[in-house]
């Protein structure tokens, strides 16, 4: 801290935020930040992360539902302005919220692709701010937003980006573009709900050094940087900038301090148990839910009480005992069509010479951003889709693609060995037949589609709800009424109703939180080890591929870029791109201080 | 060069729609039993002996092979000649020609009507702010819009005129030259289209103002009028946009029904006669013509849309009639 | 390909009050709309039982009677009551109006779903491709004649009548719902249900019976339910032009064309059939989306 401490921009005591007369949302929060200052407040979805962010600028509702959001506070000064009522709630005239609003205090939103207007050219959204919070004229506002789309980074090769509207940016261009409307009023303060979250993590560490630069004062001068207001679900994206960290956990704070600390020595068991759950720099093998720690949604998965599906039969206990690998491709090409600018129709390989090797019972990751052709490899080695050239193998038998004389393996011929191979997918809800109830998906699973009733199969029902960690109650639910980590278990359930050998996982755990994607992981694991499963695991994100996978796969542009022992890849990479996205993969920089 | 090829695909498309239609109509008629000729000599039940027969299926070119009397069709098609009414003894394309201008200006003042009174309600009700205000708001605008959407033309107009014509004497029952003359009629026909329209204009509105890119604008500072009308009037506009095509078949459905109600001239009253009396030259030339006005129309259409919402891909005809769940109130 | 999704916090306290908003203004719009529906469904089963008079019974003497404690609709030209032609008059418009609606589902089934299936996608080609080609070809031009159009020209071969009618109005409307159940099995045959079905072992036809169809006729029941109004309407309109069934049946759209000759003598001839066809098609309406509602809350 410098000498004199500066004003903070907010100053926040006992916020509480609640909707319609219902239980508190956000419960008496303290919030300050510096100018200057970086300031992270990581929760899990629901802990009222966003509410906060949208309640400092008077937005908890929307800014339309017009009171039925109730937002009370012991101290609400924003950037200068007191704006806490005598009644203790926060209110203040419209027109003095529209000054703070993007004038004082910049509010990024979190998903850039619905929060540009797509029927409106970006530089016009970046001119919003100056249209309302400046006396520039029309000519020195189109010259400003020129400066800004520069600044961050949106004026390379002679286009005019602001011409342009969101559809026709990449997803890293319209978050630059999002922060730059931000930055357009020249706010003291911005505050940037998830502004990494759907974004590829080359891409995402590009937007955090932005993030980082522009806190830099411009004059040099402590008082006049901006101060920022981070929000995430995302500890190893908030390590990287932040300085101070809250940890908020169903409305509440439940630790705050400078980050390296918190990190380094957490006081609070939500905290240690989120911290427990990153997987990145834990080793394959590692549980990543605190023994004794209750999980959110649903009790550790019972691994000592699972037992083997009937009718798989027992396979390698070890890696290379086996002698034909468990699932194996060779040379997978796939071409797509896709309409260039005048709309011609262009031939591309969206997957090309692809081959890997999974050795059974062991885990081979796939590794790639979207793009990388990772999915259509998963597709063809499901016989979902019909490779270009090339063949998969499953259990040295051809299962796809050519079967030896030059003619594609048919679905006929595939259908009989389909229970060999399963499949988890990234959103179990849109995998389920929404008129299905959980007993139904796994009785339709158990019989081979012969019946939807539970009943005919209960005990075996049983047995499988219990091997993910469910109860036998879950069978009468509906997938809709289950948490999103409680779905998955039903999905992998499902998955292992026939008695597989082999799994394909194409991000299972990407729309999950931190938390329960622990507690999926944990659980994969289990089964591994316990139905000696193989697993060919598809995620975009480097820290989950690593702590799971034995042989590792780096995608990009449909080729395989690197492959090879997991560990080896990633201490030694060999390749220029797999070191990029080592570099930009967010990892807890808890342990290196003074960073 | 993306122009001249967006036009030529086009062109053909209409080409072939005109075509198709011509066929459909002149195989249909083949199918059905009864005699085409018997409403060149005076309908059903007329008392024309054979030879009267035999003499208009001679004029009418109607002895010759069916595939010779197609071509002709195609042919003296491709010259714009529609061929001769069997009602009205005079060529189809002049009868035609000259209803057309009278149902056009029906149609658009009907059209551009139905816009403006769709837009306001929708407008109306977003810029109707706080909890109870925007609730009675959305309530009263849902409920007109359905209402609107419900009421047939014929029982809007008479009930119209009832109340205008007949009882406070305000406007002409009947359609005259006159701009009051044409109040009722033009009403009729626009309030039912403003009905459909405003029910996805208002929902399609309300989408846009509750979606994460007007809280950013929100939290720019934009005012809540700001807001509506930078962002959400162009999200409004859009489905009534993409709806034209299913806007023109309700007013030309609408204008069969007007026409005869005001006792107006144009191409729905000539329509609804040649049906009655099966005169089928005449019933393909309207046919034709409202086919014609349909391909133009949602050239048009494409165009604005595509000045409006760039996100576009290359479906065109696809996207323009689609809003049919809407034709029966509900939203694409 | 798989972008990371994360569950937002955000636009949920937008949703909750507009839900709470849209559940309080939209449930007394559907209670009446569900009693309409009663009602006529009553009068459909039993017309005597809410009407006990002859809705062709001729009262020379009461012509024109207004409306009142004797003719609660008042009566018409004939002194014939215009509340019994109404309640009897509901079982063949909206005979007509559900028959139609069935007609036009009917053809558009057997267009859209086999145009559904064979609709090429993301670079994938399904066959065999003609079927969606020329199915989509044919339903181009179908939309050629909007509205009416195709019904008139219908009834220009077929000539007037009831059956021609159902089938007229049902053609009208089949293009339409073709394309939108051609569009939700396109949407449904890529889902990821059926890859999930299809990695189970599902043959095609068990999928299609099984998860497709079933799935694709959820949204198509709510559309056949605003569907039945518009046709109620069109039906009507058919008749008014003397298009339709034939006087002196006691059809509305037939009773409201008979009593416009009277409008300056016996409105009532007039506005209540017509109120009654605006009942049925604004009542459709609610209910449809109604159901829409729920249908979406269920798969949101």
């Amino acid at each position: 801290m410098t000498a004199p401490t500066p004003a903070p921009l907010v100053d926040v005591r006992g916020l509480t935020v609640s909707f319609g007369g219902g239980a508190p949302v956000v419960s008496g929060l303290d919030l300050s930040v510096a100018p200057g200052e970086s300031v992270a407040l990581v929760g899990e979805s629901g802990s009222g992360k966003s509410v906060t962010a949208r309640a400092l600028l008077g937005l908890a509702d929307g800014g339309r539902g017009g009171g039925r959001a109730r937002v009370t506070a012991d101290a609400f000064r924003i950037a200068g302005h007191d704006l806490r009522g005598r009644d203790g709630r926060v209110a203040a005239p419209a027109g003095l919220w529209r000054r703070i609003r993007g004038g004082d205090v910049a509010l990024v939103l979190q998903d850039a692709l619905t929060s540009l207007d797509p029927l409106r050219p970006v530089g016009r959204e970046i001119d919003d701010a100056l249209r309302l919070h400046t006396r520039l004229s029309p000519t020195g506002r189109a010259a400003r937003v020129r400066e800004l789309l520069a600044a961050v980074g949106l004026s390379g090769d002679g286009t005019d980006t602001g011409a342009l509207r969101p559809g026709a940016l990449s997803g890293g261009m319209r978050q630059r573009a999002l922060i730059a409307a931000g930055l357009s009023g020249a706010p003291k303060l911005l505050i940037a709900d998830e502004p990494t979250t759907a974004l590829d993590a080359t891409v995402a560490a590009r937007i955090l050094d932005l993030l980082a630069d522009l806190r830099a004062p411009a004059d040099g001068s402590p008082a006049a940087g901006m101060g920022q207001l981070l929000i995430s679900h995302d500890l190893a994206v908030v390590s990287r900038v932040a300085e101070k960290v809250l940890v908020m956990r169903a409305g509440e704070v439940v630790e705050s301090g400078p980050t390296a600390e918190v990190l380094a020595d957490p006081q609070h068991e939500y905290t240690r148990m989120l911290l427990a759950a990153v997987p990145a720099g834990k080793p394959r093998g590692t549980r990543l839910c605190l023994p004794g720690a209750t999980g959110t949604t649903a009790p550790p998965p019972p691994a000592a009480r699972a037992t083997p599906p009937a009718p798989a039969p027992t396979p390698a206990t070890a890696a290379g005992a086996a002698a034909d690998p468990a699932l194996e491709a060779a040379g997978l090409v796939k071409m797509f069509t896709r309409r260039d600018e005048a709309g011609r129709a262009v031939a591309f390989r969206a997957v090309d010479d692809v081959s890997f090797s999974l050795a059974a019972g062991t885990t081979l990751g796939i590794v790639g951003e979207s793009g990388s052709g990772k999915t259509t490899t998963a597709r063809m080695a499901l016989g979902l889709t019909d490779p270009d050239a090339g063949r998969v193998d499953l259990f040295g038998a051809p299962f796809a693609g050519d079967r030896g004389d030059g003619h594609p393996v048919a679905e006929a011929a595939r259908r009989p060995r389909r229970p060999q191979l399963g499949a988890v997918y990234q959103d179990p809800l849109s995998s389920f037949d929404p008129r299905m109830s959980v007993g139904a998906l796994l009785a339709d699973a158990v019989s081979g589609g012969r019946t939807r009733r539970a009943g005919a199969h209960r005990r075996r029902i049983g047995e499988l709800l219990d091997m993910v960690g469910l109860d036998a109650g879950a069978s009468a639910r509906h997938p809709r009424s289950l948490s999103g980590g409680q779905r998955q278990r039903v999905a992998i359930a499902r998955a292992l109703a026939p008695g597989p050998r082999v799994l394909i996982c194409d991000e299972p755990v990407s729309a999950l939180d931190v938390s329960v994607q622990a507690q999926i992981l944990d659980l994969l694991d289990d089964l591994q080890r316990d139905l000696g499963l193989s697993y060919l695991f598809i995620s975009h994100d480097l820290a989950v591929v690593r702590h799971v996978s034995d042989q590792l796969l780096v995608m990009r542009g449909g080729r395989v870029v690197e492959s090879g022992e997991t560990e080896q890849v990633f201490s030694d990479p060999q390749e220029q791109y797999t070191r990029d996205l080592l570099a930009a993969s967010p990892a807890l920089r808890a342990a290196a201080p003074g960073d | 060069m993306k122009i001249l090829r967006w036009l030529l695909t086009r062109l053909a498309g209409g080409l072939f729609v005109l075509w198709a239609v011509a066929t459909l109509v002149f195989i249909g008629i083949r199918l059905v039993p009864g005699d085409p000729v018997e409403a060149i000599v005076g309908g059903p039940g007329s008392q024309a002996g054979p030879e009267a027969f035999a003499l208009a299926r001679a004029e009418y070119g109607l002895d010759e092979p069916l595939i010779v009397q197609y071509g002709l069709m195609l042919a003296n098609l491709v010259r714009g000649d529609l061929g001769t009414s069997y009602s009205l003894k005079v060529p189809v394309a002049e009868a035609v020609s000259e209803q057309l201008p009278g149902t056009l200006a029906l149609a658009l003042l009907a059209w551009g009507l139905a816009w403006l009174l769709a837009l306001s309600v929708a407008l109306f009700t977003a810029l109707a702010t706080g909890p109870r205000l925007s609730r009675v708001a959305d309530a009263a605008g849902s409920g007109l819009e359905i209402f609107a959407a419900a009421v047939p033309h014929f029982w809007l107009g008479s009930v119209l005129v009832l109340v205008f014509a007949t009882s406070l004497g305000w406007l002409p029952p009947v359609a005259t030259d006159s701009p009051a003359g044409l109040v009722l009629p033009v009403a009729t026909l626009a309030l039912p289209l403003a009905g459909f329209l405003g029910q996805v204009m208002r929902e399609s509105l309300a989408t846009a103002l509750a979606s994460p890119f007007a809280l950013a604008a929100r939290a720019r500072g934009e005012s809540e009028t700001g807001v509506v009308l930078r962002h959400g009037l162009r999200h409004a506009a859009l489905p009534g946009i993409s709806l034209s095509g299913w806007a023109l078949g309700s007013l030309i459905s609408g204008a069969v029904v007007v026409e005869a109600l005001f006792a107006r001239g144009g191409l729905g009253r000539t329509l609804l006669s040649a049906v009655t009396l099966r005169d089928i030259p005449l019933v393909t030339g309207v046919v034709l013509v409202s086919a014609l006005t349909y391909v133009v129309v949602m050239a048009a259409a494409d165009v604005v849309e595509r000045l409006v919402d760039p996100r576009l891909g290359t479906t065109t005809a696809t996207r323009a009639a689609q809003p049919d769940l809407a034709a029966g109130g509900g939203r694409p | 390909m798989s972008a990371p999704r994360t569950s937002s916090t955000g636009s949920r306290a937008g949703g909750r009050t507009r839900a709470a908003a849209s559940s309080a203004a939209s449930n007394l719009p559907a209670v009446a709309a569900a009693a309409v529906v009663l009602f006529l469904a009553a009068a459909v089963a039993a017309p005597g039982w809410l009407a006990p008079a002859d809705p062709l019974g001729i009262e020379p003497a009461a012509a024109f009677s207004a409306p009142g404690p004797g003719h609660l609709l008042g009566t018409d030209e004939s002194g014939r009551d215009i509340y019994t032609r109404i309640v009897h008059g509901a079982r063949s418009s909206l005979t007509i109006g559900v028959a139609a609606t069935g007609v036009g589902l009917g053809l558009a089934l057997l267009l859209g779903v086999p145009a559904g299936l064979t609709a090429g996608r993301r670079g994938r080609r399904v066959h065999p491709r003609w079927v969606d080609a020329s199915i989509s070809r044919v339903l181009e031009v179908l939309f050629a004649l909007p509205g009416l159009l195709l019904a008139l020209v219908f009834i220009a071969f077929a000539g007037p009548g009831v059956t021609t009618t159902v089938v007229a109005v049902g053609l009208s409307t089949a293009p339409g719902y073709a394309r939108i159940i051609r569009t939700q099995v396109l949407r449904l045959r890529d889902a990821e249900m059926v890859q999930a079905a299809r990695v189970l072992g599902r043959s095609r036809t068990r999928i299609l019976l099984g998860h497709l169809l079933p799935n694709a006729l959820g949204p198509v029941a709510v559309l056949a339910t605003l569907g039945v109004g518009q046709a109620v309407v069109w039906a009507s309109a058919l008749s008014f032009l003397g298009l339709g069934a034939p006087p002196p049946a006691p059809e509305w759209g037939a009773m409201l064309s008979a009593g416009r000759t009277y409008l300056s003598v016996a409105w009532w001839m007039t506005v209540f059939p017509g109120l009654a066809i605006v009942a049925v098609a604004a009542s459709a309406t609610v209910l449809g989306r109604w159901m829409q509602r729920r249908a979406e809350g269920v798969s949101a």
